[in-house]
């Protein structure tokens, strides 16, 4: 209640004096004459608006209120001030927010949020309204950070920050791993393990960031302009990382800026911040989101053993196709120079020569497998054929030999013949032909 | 050729001839290819050196110091509180 003087002072402002009353009409020039002195106290308008200003500002209730409604009606004005109104079904209230209040607000103002404002009531004589000065606003039904969050997630989305166009694929093999995290959590260890763990000669780059707290969110955007301003060894990839936290802890990598360094660095992002559950901006802008730390490592590196296995595949398919084709074309080719004349088959013995050079080099490379266990297999250097029986050679020919890991180059001394599972030792061709001289 | 772009080659050059409808001259030009590749993806595992190293920018210049090195000497870099022993020297 307002005290007895100022309710005194109401009462002569808004009923008439006793005097006034027989005259019928307020008399509203106070300066015409004594004859009216005892007429109602004239107010000038600035008098009853600082009258008003008085009993508003002075008010316990009003000087701190919290207030709920929905806005509506925001402008921001060149000065950094905001204004806007708060309203309910039955009522409005005007809103000013001065810059320096408005400039600590995370997130932002828009028509149709529901707030939950603390403020003083203020008198604006120039306009004779009354207005909530504001000191604070919360979101209703929400926190402020998530507010600002879900604000800042729905304008980058718009803008085509993480469209899946924009997200470049890993390297297969990242030459150096760069990693931004903290140079003392159990983050950097976890990925550090992970990537030795899957490819013990690895090349991991940290550039050490603050996670959390004050000027975090600028320590790792440095971090990511600096691993890509390397001309030298620099990283293929860049793992971002944190551990675990509440969403204050994460809120570094809700940052706008580093959003927008995420998507400008050269350098493709796989970021991978708190828990599974836990997705920040820099998640949803990054090219690649792992879960975990640890989960990253794996995104970024390949199992070395599992990498050596894919291209010893794709080794040995490109030699079963080769032996495949060229059993083909060694039947067609047989084929034709059986059916057709000798001057066809002149033509046929280029193809021929190159298919009977190869062939032998071909039986001996299907079953390398086989090799790998010490078996070898010899070559007669003339024909380029493989060696079946002794019987085609020739004492002091060169024939090649080739194992597991490459080949050499011998020359015949003695032959045996296998009968029965016994050598019996042959007689040279040479000297044969020469017999039959 | 990144080892990216010798890789993806290599796979394509055996889809190549697994399609099959290659002119012998050909496969034969591709198996040698792809041979030298899958040689060359091998050795490229070989060519990353292992190593664990640091940024740090001092007096605007940027340092690589192995990870080792400075996790274990404390005194260096980071929020680890500098040796006892350095503070009394």
């Amino acid at each position: 209640m307002a005290p007895p003087e100022r309710r005194q002072r109401i009462a002569s402002l808004f009923s008439y004096g006793e005097d006034a009353k027989g005259t019928g009409t307020p008399v509203s020039d106070s300066t015409s004459g004594g004859e009216h002195a005892a007429g109602p106290k004239i107010y000038e308008v600035g008098e009853l608006t600082d009258y008003i200003t008085e009993l508003l500002q002075n008010d316990e209730r009003l000087a701190d209120v919290w207030v709920k409604g929905e806005l509506s009606n925001f402008s921001h004005s060149a000065a950094g001030h905001a204004y806007f109104v708060l309203k309910d079904a039955r009522a409005v209230v005007n809103c000013v927010m001065f810059r320096e209040s408005f400039n600590r607000l995370k997130f932002q103002l828009s028509d149709g949020l529901k707030l939950l404002v603390r403020g003083q009531i203020t008198v604006y004589p120039p306009r004779g309204s009354y207005n909530l000065k504001v000191l604070e606003v919360r979101p209703e039904g929400m926190g402020a950070l998530y507010l600002a969050f879900e604000q800042l997630k729905k304008r980058l989305e718009a803008e085509g920050l993480f469209d899946q166009k924009l997200k470049r694929r890993l390297p297969a093999l990242p030459k150096v791993v760069g990693v931004v995290t903290s140079p003392t959590g159990a983050v950097l260890q976890d990925i550090r393990n992970i990537l030795f763990g899957r490819f013990p000669n690895a090349h991991l780059l940290l550039a050490p960031a603050k996670v959390q707290g004050e000027g975090a969110a600028q320590e790792i955007i440095a971090a990511i302009k600096l691993l890509n301003s390397l001309e030298e060894d620099g990283p293929e990839v860049i793992i971002l990382a944190r551990g675990g936290g509440s969403l204050e802890d994460l809120w570094a990598f809700n940052d706008e800026a580093l959003a927008r360094a995420i998507r400008s660095s050269r350098i493709p992002v796989v970021s991978a911040v708190g828990h599974e559950t836990d997705f920040t901006i820099s998640d949803f802008v990054a090219d690649v989101r792992a879960p975990t730390p640890s989960k990253a490592a794996e995104l970024v590196m390949p199992r070395r053993s599992d990498m050596e296995e894919r291209i010893r595949m794709l080794g040995s398919s490109l030699r079963r196709e080769l032996v495949g084709r060229f059993d083909q074309a060694r039947l067609r080719t047989d084929e034709l120079s059986r059916g057709l004349g000798r001057s066809i088959e002149q033509l046929l013995a280029r193809r021929r020569d190159m298919v009977q050079r190869y062939s032998g080099l071909l039986d001996a490379m299907s079953p390398m497998q086989v090799l790998g266990r010490g078996y070898s297999i010899t070559i007669r250097q003339t024909t380029g054929s493989a060696v079946r029986d002794p019987a085609e050679l020739r004492e002091g020919e060169d024939i090649r030999t080739l194992v597991s890991k490459g080949d050499f180059v011998s020359t015949v001394k003695s032959m045996s013949s296998m009968k029965e599972g016994v050598l019996y030792p042959r007689k040279p061709r040479r000297t044969r032909a020469q017999k039959g001289k | 050729m990144s080892f990216e772009e010798s890789l993806s080659k290599l796979e394509n050059i055996v889809r190549t001839l697994e399609v099959g409808d290659v002119r012998l001259e050909e496969a034969l030009r591709l198996f040698e290819e792809g041979s030298e590749l899958s040689k060359r993806c091998l050795a490229e595992l070989d060519k990353i050196q292992k190593k664990l190293e640091k940024l740090q920018v001092v007096n605007g210049r940027v340092l690589r110091t192995p990870l080792e090195e400075s996790v274990a000497g404390c005194s260096a870099v980071g929020n680890a509180p500098p040796r006892a022993s350095k503070e009394e020297e």
